[in-house]
């Protein structure tokens, strides 16, 4: 008896916590979905900085696109006009004139003038901002000076007039368009970033579509429309960036409603490619990454070309991308990703070809194969794409080591160079060939720089020294083909594919599109529909 | 008593400089450098090492040392390598919401630890007591990873009635699966403590006349069983409770909650030493100060310790 009189308060309470885990009302305004005129964003981690100078990841990349703008910017692609509205560059290419459009206003109202250019890339460079990105800009005469404080002003910067921006490089170097579209190179308003100073990132003052409104970190980061945008107003109230860090948490709140865009994750894929709800707002587009392995090719036995050949070949690259990449990439014939110009159309990938491979191997004088211990990060999606590298390369007698490692230690080992082969990939910085090539194989890069394989063939070198100082669109890009096809020839990597962008939208966004560069979407196309069946 | 609580205060002080000290020299030694997440995918040497130099990095340990210190008792936790936002301005946005995830987690591990105890201890070897047991069993040996994965796929992906991350701006439910996640372990010990303390103290002649004294079931356990059952209890919550920081930081990453512990970690991955150095102090802080708390809780519920305190053992 008396036991169970004393069980019961416990029954009831244990009961009221039943029902308090079962209410439905929190679960239902999970699924509520967004009604208002803004688009929501999911990125993956809560952006790093909002001031352009410390904004080096992609969340902030993104972020900084709406809010600031550059001289140029990204359209596709492409470089097309956006504070500047027109420029020349004189014929060795050294020489950069911006004429500034005349009806630019900072968020806070005042007029854009060329000494807010001239102050904003001062400001990149200064010693005291300390921008791990001033080598968008170092290029400029007299910036490295100016870097390390031995100067008060870059010499290669002038505005002769209000609307006239003079920009001269230390040398020619035609990419440099490229860079100025870069988030680093966005122009800050002067009298708020110095009002700031270090936490200007949390209160962000550009001339961008997209006003800053508020910062909740880890959550969320709201931007109002710009209705005095030069370019237009945009026609949305604004943007919403959710910060998701859990794939699953982002496909709910998707499904739901919740969010009108959204990276669907390597899990979801074949569901979204197959589910008729889901499949009409999936949007897949070439990406501009290259994913590879870098053979140390100062290190015998990789030092000789045959057996680097027989690396590639020893692949299966299709079947590979096929079943563990859930066809999310496409084969690659060289480094450059096909949608830059430079990429070269009509040659073949290295096909799979085991026998050849092992016939290589004989030839090189190594029959019976040898140990190579292969680097990469130890990231889960690593796993499966390193195991099959390692099947394949025992098929034709190898002793493979994959060796995985936590990114920081990755990134120590890479840069201590003592290693047979990493695997990798390389993200474009900027949407040029050049991007593919000089930093990945110039001998000048080794290491940190870029050049993992620590490839070097002077003929390269020269390929792209005479690129970079060349203006004519065409002979560039013949003087890319050629440097890219030396290094096919020398295969100093084992080459794997260029990846694909795969987001879905939102039933109620129109004109959305994928972008090939992150930070090329404005958010000045978007239209919200109000009613969705 | 007062001799006793200046040597709880005084080792306090050593720790928390002994955890400073470890916790600098161990970033100092592990593999991996700061500059690599700043520069992003390529960077020459020379950039690095001009970075590097920037921040202070190039410095010998000893010195680097110096100037955290220096800081420290400036109140300076400096600025994140990376966001460039002061670590303590951080830290305060994110603590709340692990003490909110830790609270929570007690209260779960308390509810359900002791009166699993107590219903295990009534009906002593009984059906009931042996669930328990499997049940307490089964909690004390799962890893957090393990409980947290089980109880998001059951509750979150299988029947759908949990949201599966995320903070939710602080709705109710988003708490349940993290703060169930990281207080059944203790529940779990806590129900097998609570068990046998009763057990033991139900065997004293004072339960007995209690029980003599026409006393119902419920007053005697309430009342004069618990009571003495409670001390170890208070020793295992107190402990727990700085315990749920560290644990924090796995619950938090698998449920996305955005506090101190996912803080740690990414400053960890990132090796944003600012961040870590502050996220540790203030770990350790919480830690050594439940432990302190608990000390003086003991001497406050138990008069023995006070009159041997007196006695000269610490």
């Amino acid at each position: 008896m008396g036991r169970r009189r004393f069980l019961l308060p416990f029954l009831i309470l244990l009961g009221a916590m039943g029902c308090g885990l079962s209410g439905t009302e929190n679960v239902a305004s999970l699924s509520s979905s967004n009604t208002d005129n803004v688009v929501h964003l999911s990125v993956s981690s809560d952006p790093l900085s909002l001031d352009p100078a410390h904004a080096t990841d992609d969340p902030s990349g993104r972020l900084v696109a709406f809010l600031y703008d550059g001289l140029v910017r990204f359209e596709g692609v492409a470089i097309v006009p956006c504070l500047a509205e027109s420029w020349e560059i004189d014929s060795p290419g050294q020489t950069y004139t911006f004429r500034l459009r005349q009806d630019v206003r900072f968020h806070n109202g005042r007029r854009l003038t060329s000494f807010d250019v001239i102050h904003s890339f001062h400001r990149l460079l200064s010693p005291a901002v300390n921008s791990p990105r001033t080598w968008v800009l170092d290029r400029i005469a007299g910036a490295s000076a100016y870097k390390e404080g031995e100067t008060d002003t870059i010499r290669g910067l002038s505005a002769p007039n209000d609307y006239t921006v003079v920009i001269r490089l230390e040398e020619p170097f035609a990419p440099f368009l490229g860079l100025l579209a870069m988030p680093a190179a966005s122009v800050v308003c002067p009298e708020e970033a110095e009002r700031w100073g270090e936490d200007f990132s949390e209160h962000p003052c550009g001339t961008g579509p997209f006003v800053f409104s508020s910062w909740r970190h880890d959550d969320r980061v709201e931007l109002t429309a710009n209705n005095d945008y030069f370019g237009g107003a945009p026609h949305i109230d604004g943007i919403t960036v959710h910060v998701t860090p859990e794939p699953q948490t982002a496909l709910v709140k998707y499904r739901s409603g919740r969010l009108d865009v959204f990276e669907v994750p390597e899990t979801e894929i074949s569901a979204f490619r197959t589910e008729p709800s889901l499949n009409p707002y999936l949007e897949t587009a070439p990406g501009l990454v290259t994913y590879y392995v870098a053979l140390n090719n100062q290190r015998a036995p990789f030092n000789d070309p045959r057996v680097r050949l027989a690396l590639n070949l020893a692949l299966d690259g299709e079947t590979i991308l096929e079943t563990v990449w859930e066809s999310r990439g496409i084969l690659a014939n060289g480094p450059i990703p096909p949608s830059l110009p430079g990429h070269n159309h009509t040659r073949p990938p290295i096909p799979y070809d085991p026998e050849r491979a092992r016939a290589l191997l004989v030839e090189a004088g190594i029959p019976d194969g040898f140990p190579i211990t292969l680097l990469r990060n130890a990231r889960r999606s690593q796993l499966d794409t390193c195991d099959c590298l390692e099947a394949y390369w025992e098929e034709i007698g190898l002793d493979v080591n994959v060796i995985p490692l936590e990114w920081s230690a990755f990134r120590a080992a890479l840069n201590d160079g003592d290693y047979d082969a990493a695997y990798l990939n390389w993200v474009a910085d900027y949407p040029d060939a050049e991007n593919f090539l000089a930093p990945l194989f110039y001998s000048e890069n080794f290491g940190s720089a870029g050049n993992r394989a620590y490839y070097s063939n002077p003929r390269f070198d020269r390929l792209i020294e005479e690129a970079v100082r060349t203006s004519d669109a065409e002979e560039w890009i013949e003087l890319y083909h050629q440097a890219e096809e030396q290094v096919v020839r020398d295969v100093p990597w084992v080459f794997l594919w260029y990846a694909t962008q795969n987001f879905a939208h939102s039933p109620r966004l129109r004109n959305y599109q994928i972008q090939p560069i992150f930070n090329a979407e404005k958010g000045l196309n978007w239209i919200i529909e109000e009613e969705v069946d | 008593m007062g001799r006793m609580i200046l040597n709880r205060l005084a080792w306090f002080v050593v720790v928390m400089i002994g955890i400073t000290f470890l916790t600098n020299a161990i970033i100092y030694l592990i593999p991996g450098d700061p500059v690599d997440t700043l520069v992003g995918q390529s960077a020459t040497e020379e950039e690095r090492a001009h970075l590097r130099e920037e921040l202070g990095l190039d410095e010998p340990f000893v010195v680097q040392y110096g100037t955290y210190l220096n800081r420290l008792l400036h109140g300076d936790l400096g600025r994140s390598y990376l966001t460039r936002r002061p670590v303590a301005e951080s830290i305060a946005e994110k603590f709340p919401k692990t003490m909110e995830l830790a609270l929570a987690a007690m209260i779960v591990a308390v509810v359900f630890g002791v009166s699993a105890g107590i219903i295990s201890a009534v009906f002593h070897r009984r059906t009931i007591d042996t669930a328990a047991l499997i049940l307490a069993v089964l909690g004390i040996s799962s890893p957090v990873f393990i409980t947290g994965l089980a109880l998001r796929y059951l509750f979150a992906d299988r029947l759908a009635v949990l949201p599966a991350a995320g903070y939710g701006e602080g709705a109710f439910l988003f708490l349940v699966l993290p703060a169930v996640t990281l207080g059944s372990r203790s529940a779990a010990y806590l129900a097998r403590i609570t068990r046998a303390s009763l057990l033991e103290v139900f065997e004293q002649d004072y339960i007995r006349t209690a029980r003599a004294k026409g006393l119902s079931q419920g007053a005697v356990i309430l009342k004069h069983a618990m009571a003495n059952a409670l001390l170890p209890l208070i020793t295992l919550v107190g402990i727990d409770f700085a315990n749920y920081l560290s644990g924090s930081v796995i619950t938090e990453t698998i449920f996305d909650w955005p506090g101190l512990g996912r803080f740690a970690l990414d400053a960890i991955l990132r090796r944003d030493i600012p961040s870590l150095q502050g996220v540790v102090l203030v770990m350790a802080l919480v830690f050594a100060l439940s432990n302190l708390a608990v000390d003086l809780l003991y001497l406050a519920i138990d008069p023995r310790l006070r009159r041997s305190g007196e006695e000269g053992a610490t």
